[in-house]
C-alpha cells in the first residue's frame, strides 16, 4: 500500500484527531460536580446493574468516534493498493499523468516531419489512456520547465487545443533542472496510479553522457511513478550550425575595417560539403561565402571582413544557407561605431632636444589612418600639470604616460569620468610615485588601478649586456593565457615577432581580485597588461613607458596594434552587446534619466514601451529579459537606436540521438524506454494496476459516523424516555386530591 | 403561642379539615373517633339478648312487648386519640435539591398535623429519632404541647444511621392503648426491618400512617453529566452519569416504595408519597381528604 499525500503530515492530523474525542471524554470525565445524596444504597444498586452496560455503551461510542476520524485521516492520506482485490473493495483506479515534451530547439530538426511534431502526436497517444477528470500535466522542457497544464483535471478538447500550441523553444535542454521540476510535478499528482511519459529526441549530447544529477533525478521520478522515456523517432541527423559568431579585431569608425568569425559546425553523420554563410550588417547582405566542405563533428572557421559608413549601433549577423534545423544557422552580434573619439594624451616628461615627448609613440600610434581617410581620433597632448584645467567631459580616452603623480581632484574627476563609461589608460615610468598612485587612484574612494604598484622592477639576467642592447637581457611579452580581444591580438602575431619586443623595467603591481591581467612578462610571473572594470569605464593599465625609456614596446608593431584596439574596446566594447538566451541583458543609454519611457523592439514581438532602470553608475538602463534569439533594439525619441544581440545556445544544435536500444542500456533500465515503433497503448494499459481506497474510506466514515450518532441517540432517548412510575403515581396522587379539594 | 414550624398560611388552608382514624381508637374521654366499646353514645351500634347480669335499664321495652323477648340496645361509644408523630432525623433527612430539606419538610408537616389533631381535642405527642429516640414529647391535648414539639424540633441535631424498625418496636411497646403513630421518613433504611415495625405496630392495634417523604432529585433523577455522590450517612461516594444510570435507578426506587406500599397495605396502615416540591398542605390535604372519605364510606 502507498500513500498518495504525505504520510508525516496526515498521519499527524489524523493522531491529533483521533485523540481530540479521547481528550474531549477524559475531560469530561475530570470535570464532575459533586453532590449530597441520601439515596446512595439505590444508586449503588443501579450502578451495579448498569454501570457495566454504561461502560460498553460509552467504550463503543468513543471507539466508533476515534474509528469516522481514524478513516478521514486514513482516506486523506490517499491509499493506493496495487492489488485486484481492492477493486472488490470500492477502490476506483484514478491515473495521474506528467506528459514532459522536449521542447529544446533540436526537436524542431526534420526534414520532412518535425521531431516535435512526432512528440505531440505521442503525447496524444499517451492522454487518450487519460479518464476524463484524471490528474494530468503537461509541460515543455528546455532549459527548465514550461508548465502548460498543471493538476489539471483531463478535458480532451483542452489538451488538444494545448497541444495544437505548443511550439519548439529557442534553447538547449537543460535535463538536471528538468527532471527535479517534473518530479515536483509527479509527487503533486494525487492518483492511485502515477506515471511521468518523457517525450524525447534522446539527443545523443543529453543523454549518452548523462549525469549523476540527471541519473537520480529519473530514479527519483521512476520510485514515485512508472516512468516512460519514449523517444520519438527522427528523420535523419544532418546539421550545420553556428556554433559562433564575434568581433575579432578592427576600428569601429566609419570606414574602418573591422574583422567578424563564425565557427560553423557539421554535427552530422555525413560530410557537408556546398554550404554558404551570408554576413548580414543592418538588415542588408553584406557578403556571402562559400563554406566548403566539412567533414562529420569538425568545425570550420569563417572570416568576414567589414566596413561602416555610418556611427551608432550596427546589427550584424551571419546566416547559414537553410537545413533541416534552421535555428541554429544564424547568429548576430552588435558593434558600436564611433564616429569621432576624442583622446586626451597627458605626458610627465615633455621632449627635449632630440628626446620625444613621453606621449610621442602613442600618438603617432593613435593617428594611424589610410590615406583619404578622415581623422576619426582627434587626440589633444596634455602637461600632466594642466590636468587640473583639463574637462575629461570632452574626452572619450584619456591616456596618462608616466604622470608623476595625480592630485585629490584629478583622482576624483578621473573616478566620475570612467564611471560614466570613459576609457583610462596608465602608462608606467621614471617619474611615476607609486606611493601617490596607490594613495589616490587604488583601495580608497577612487579604486582605479587594477592593482596595487609594489616597486619598479629592472630585468636582472645578464650583466654583460650593453645599455643600449635592447635585444638581450631584457624580458618580451609571455605565453597568452587570456582570452582578452588584446591578448588575442597579440596572440595573432607569431611568437617570433612577440619576442622582438624587449621590456628592461616595468612597475611591479600587485593584482586586485576583480582585475583582470591579459599579458604577462616572459620568464617572469609579472603582470604587462591589467584591466579593471569600474562602472560603465575601463582601465588599462601599462607596466612598462610608452616611450623608449624602459624597453622597445613603443616601436614594436604590436604597439600601435594595441592602441588602436584599445580605443575601439573603450569605446565601444563589442563583445559586451552580446548576451546568450536567456540570461539577462541590457542596454546603457547615456544621456537620459531614470525612468525615461522608450520603445523596445524584440526579435519577435510587438515593441513595447519600457521604463529605464537606474544603473550602478548612475547610467540609466533597458533591462532584456531575453525569449527569443535576435535583436532587441531601444529606439529613444531624438537619440539613435541601441542594441542587444542574443543567441541561442549552440550546444543543442548537435541533433544526433541515441537509438531506443542505446538509450536503455545507458540508462541500466530497458523498461524505462519504450521504442518507438512499439504499441504505446498497450504498454500503458498493462502497466497499470492500483486503486484508490479514499473513497470507500470516506463512505464507511460516513456509515460509521451515522451508525454513532444513531446509537447516541438511542442511547440518550432510552435515558430521558424512561420515566419513572414514581412521578407518574406522584402527578396522579396530587391530581385526585386536587380533585377532591 | 409561637412555634417555628407552625406556619399560619398552612394552617389557614387545613383548618375545616380533621384527622380521623382508620381503625378504633382507644381514648380515656369521649370523642369524636370510635371506640372499641360499646359505652354511652348517640350512635345505635346492636342488639343483643339479655343475659343475666346486664342491667336492666338497657332492656329495649318496646322491642320486648313485639317479641316478648328481652334485647339489650348497644350504643358505640365514641373517643378520643393519642397520636405519636415519628419524625426521622437521621441525616439522609438533610438531603435537599431546592429550597426546602427533607427534614425541613417533615417537620413542618409533623407539626401542622399536630396542630390539627390538638385542635379536635386528640393528643399528640412526637418522638425525634436517628439512630435512636433523641427527643420525646408526651402526647397531651392542650395547646401548649404545640410549642413543646416546636421547641424540640428546632433543637434537632442530624446523626447517621436510621433504625425506624427498632424505634417502632419501642412504640408498639410504649403505647398502652390503641392509637395513631405517624412516621415521617425517607425510610432509607433496612426495608425488611421496617416492615416488620409497622406489622408489630399494627399488630398491637395501632393506626399507622407513613409518609415517605423524598426530595424530588431523588425520585426524578434530573441530574446530567458526570456526578460525584457522597453519601449523607457516611455509606461512601460514588461517581457516575446520572443519565446514563437513571433508567435502573428509577426502577430500584420503584421496587423500593413499591415494597413499602405493598407492606403497608398487607398491614392495613396508610402509605403516603411526599415529594417535597409539592407544597405541604396541598400534600395534607390530600391525606386527610382521603382518610375522610374513607371513614365515610365504611
Amino acid at each position: 500500500m502507498t500513500f498518495l499525500n504525505s504520510l508525516p503530515l496526515w498521519g499527524g492530523l489524523a493522531a491529533a484527531g483521533i485523540a481530540v474525542p479521547i481528550i474531549i471524554h477524559l475531560l469530561h470525565q475530570r470535570h464532575r460536580r459533586r453532590t449530597d445524596w441520601a439515596a446512595m444504597e439505590l444508586l449503588r444498586r443501579a450502578l451495579v446493574i448498569r454501570s457495566g452496560q454504561v461502560r460498553l455503551e460509552d467504550l463503543l461510542i468513543l471507539l466508533l468516534r476515534c474509528l469516522v476520524l481514524a478513516l478521514v485521516a486514513f482516506a486523506m492520506l490517499r491509499p493506493s493498493l496495487r492489488n485486484e482485490n481492492a477493486q472488490i473493495l470500492g477502490g476506483e483506479q484514478r491515473v495521474g499523468m506528467v506528459v514532459a515534451i522536449d521542447a529544446s530547439y533540436s526537436m524542431a530538426h526534420g526534414k520532412h516531419s518535425k521531431r516535435f511534431d512526432r512528440a505531440l502526436e505521442k503525447a496524444s497517444e499517451i492522454l487518450k489512456s487519460a479518464n476524463v477528470g484524471d490528474p494530468v500535466s503537461l509541460v515543455l522542457l528546455g532549459d527548465k520547465t514550461r508548465t502548460l497544464l498543471r493538476g489539471s483535471s483531463y478535458d480532451e478538447h483542452r489538451f488538444r487545443e494545448v497541444l495544437e500550441n505548443a511550439k519548439t523553444l529557442p534553447e538547449g535542454l537543460n535535463l538536471e533542472r528538468c527532471l527535479v521540476e517534473t518530479l515536483g510535478l509527479v509527487t503533486e499528482l494525487k492518483a492511485s496510479i502515477r506515471e511521468c511519459y518523457l517525450i524525447t529526441d534522446a539527443q545523443a549530447v543529453d543523454w549518452e553522457n548523462l549525469s549523476a544529477d540527471a541519473r537520480s533525478g529519473l530514479e527519483s521520478i521512476a520510485d514515485d511513478a512508472s516512468l516512460f522515456i519514449t523517444p520519438v523517432g527522427v528523420d535523419g541527423e544532418e546539421n550545420l550550425s553556428v556554433m559562433s559568431f564575434e568581433y575579432v579585431s578592427g576600428s569601429l569608425v566609419p570606414s574602418g575595417t573591422v574583422r567578424f568569425a563564425a565557427e560553423v559546425r557539421n554535427h552530422g553523420r555525413q560530410l557537408s560539403e556546398g554550404g554558404t554563410a551570408t554576413l548580414e550588417v543592418d538588415g542588408q547582405d553584406v557578403t556571402r561565402q562559400s563554406i566548403g566542405s566539412i567533414k562529420e563533428g569538425e568545425s570550420r572557421m569563417i572570416s568576414f571582413y567589414a566596413s561602416f559608413d555610418k556611427g551608432g549601433d550596427s546589427k550584424v549577423r551571419v546566416i547559414l544557407g537553410p537545413d533541416s534545423l534552421s535555428l541554429d544557422n544564424e547568429r548576430q552580434t552588435v558593434v558600436h561605431v564611433r564616429e569621432k573619439i576624442r583622446i586626451l594624451c597627458a605626458h610627465g616628461e615633455p621632449a627635449s632636444g632630440d628626446r620625444p615627448s613621453e606621449v610621442f609613440y602613442l600618438v603617432r600610434a593613435l593617428e594611424l589612418k589610410k590615406s583619404g581617410e578622415s581623422a576619426t581620433l582627434d587626440v589633444v597632448r596634455a602637461d600632466w600639470q594642466d590636468l587640473d584645467a583639463e574637462d575629461f567631459k570632452e574626452y572619450d580616452v584619456i591616456f596618462l604616460a608616466n604622470v608623476p603623480t595625480i592630485a585629490v581632484d584629478v583622482a576624483k574627476r578621473l573616478k566620475d569620468f570612467v564611471g560614466k563609461g570613459g576609457g583610462l589608460a596608465i602608462y608606467a615610468g621614471e617619474k611615476l610615485d607609486a606611493e601617490s598612485y596607490n594613495a589616490q587612484l587604488h583601495g580608497g574612494d577612487v579604486n582605479l588601478l587594477p592593482g596595487e604598484i609594489v616597486d619598479m622592477v629592472s630585468f636582472e639576467g645578464d650583466d654583460t649586456r650593453s645599455e643600449n642592447d635592447e635585444t638581450k637581457a631584457s624580458w618580451t611579452i609571455g605565453p597568452i593565457q587570456s582570452d582578452h580581444v588584446l591578448a588575442s591580438l597579440a596572440e595573432s602575431i607569431p611568437e617570433e615577432g612577440r619576442s622582438a619586443a624587449k621590456i628592461r623595467k616595468v612597475i611591479q603591481v600587485k593584482p586586485d581580485e576583480d582585475s583582470d591581467t591579459i599579458l604577462r612578462l616572459s620568464r617572469s610571473d609579472l603582470p604587462l597588461l591589467l584591466e579593471k572594470q569600474v562602472g560603465e569605464g575601463t582601465v588599462l593599465l601599462v607596466t612598462t613607458t610608452a616611450d623608449r625609456d624602459w624597453g622597445n614596446l613603443s616601436v614594436h608593431p604590436f604597439f600601435p596594434m594595441m592602441v588602436q584596439q584599445s580605443i575601439t574596446h573603450f569605446t565601444s566594447r563589442p563583445g559586451e552587446r552580446t548576451v546568450a538566451l536567456g540570461a539577462p541583458g541590457k542596454i546603457t543609454l547615456a544621456g537620459l534619466q531614470a525612468n525615461h519611457q522608450v520603445t523596445l523592439s524584440e526579435p519577435d514581438g510587438e515593441p513595447l514601451a519600457v521604463n529605464l532602470l537606474k544603473g550602478s553608475s548612475g547610467i540609466p538602463y533597458c533591462a532584456i529579459d531575453s525569449d527569443a534569439p535576435g535583436f532587441y533594439e531601444v529606439e529613444p525619441v531624438g537619440l539613435p537606436s541601441s542594441a542587444l544581440a542574443v543567441n541561442i545556445n549552440a550546444g543543442e544544435a548537435d541533433v544526433k540521438v541515441f537509438s531506443s536500444d542505446s538509450l536503455g542500456t545507458a540508462l541500466g533500465k530497458p523498461e524505462w524506454v519504450i521504442s518507438p515503433q512499439a504499441d504505446l497503448a498497450k504498454i500503458i494499459s498493462q502497466s497499470r494496476e492500483g486503486f484508490d481506497l479514499s473513497r470507500t474510506l470516506l463512505i464507511l466514515a460516513l456509515l460509521i459516523f451515522l451508525l454513532q450518532g444513531f446509537l447516541a441517540k438511542m442511547y440518550t432517548n432510552r435515558m430521558t424516555g424512561e420515566t419513572g412510575d414514581v412521578t407518574e403515581s406522584l402527578r396522579k396522587q396530587t391530581v385526585a386530591a386536587a380533585r377532591r379539594t | 403561642m409561637k412555634a417555628k414550624y407552625l406556619d399560619p398560611d398552612t394552617l389557614s388552608k387545613l383548618g375545616p379539615l380533621d384527622v380521623v382514624t382508620r381503625q378504633v381508637v382507644e381514648g380515656i374521654r369521649i370523642g369524636m373517633h370510635k371506640s372499641p366499646v360499646r359505652g354511652i353514645s348517640t350512635e345505635f351500634s346492636a342488639y343483643r339478648q339479655y343475659v343475666p347480669g346486664d342491667q336492666i335499664r338497657h332492656i329495649d321495652w318496646k322491642l320486648y312487648a313485639r317479641t316478648q323477648r328481652p334485647f339489650i340496645k348497644l350504643f358505640d361509644a365514641e373517643t378520643n386519640f393519642i397520636s405519636n408523630l415519628l419524625l426521622d432525623a437521621s441525616s439522609s433527612m438533610t438531603f435537599k435539591s431546592g429550597g426546602i430539606s427533607k427534614l425541613e419538610y417533615a417537620k413542618y408537616m409533623a407539626a401542622s398535623l399536630a396542630y390539627l389533631i390538638v385542635d379536635q381535642r386528640d393528643s399528640a405527642g412526637v418522638g425525634i429519632f436517628d439512630g435512636e429516640l433523641r427527643n420525646y414529647v408526651e402526647p397531651k391535648s392542650t395547646m401548649g404541647i404545640l410549642a413543646d414539639i416546636s421547641r424540640e424540633m428546632e433543637k434537632v441535631d442530624p446523626q447517621p444511621r436510621t433504625d425506624i424498625a427498632g424505634l417502632l418496636h419501642e412504640f408498639a411497646g410504649r403505647m398502652k392503648r390503641r392509637g395513631m403513630v405517624m412516621i415521617f421518613s425517607d425510610l432509607l433504611d433496612n426495608t425488611e426491618d421496617f416492615i416488620k415495625g409497622i406489622g408489630h405496630l399494627r399488630y398491637r392495634g395501632h393506626n399507622v400512617t407513613v409518609f415517605h417523604i423524598l426530595d424530588p432529585h431523588e425520585i426524578e433523577f434530573p441530574l446530567n453529566g458526570v456526578w460525584r455522590f457522597e453519601g449523607l450517612e457516611d455509606d461512601g461516594e460514588l461517581v457516575t452519569q446520572p443519565a446514563r444510570v437513571r433508567a435502573a435507578y428509577l426502577k430500584e426506587l420503584e421496587e423500593f416504595i413499591g415494597t413499602i406500599r405493598s407492606a403497608c397495605m398487607k398491614n392495613a396502615a396508610d402509605y403516603v408519597l411526599v415529594n417535597t416540591a409539592e407544597p405541604i398542605e396541598s400534600v395534607l390535604s390530600s391525606y386527610l381528604l382521603q382518610r375522610t372519605a374513607a371513614a365515610k364510606n365504611r
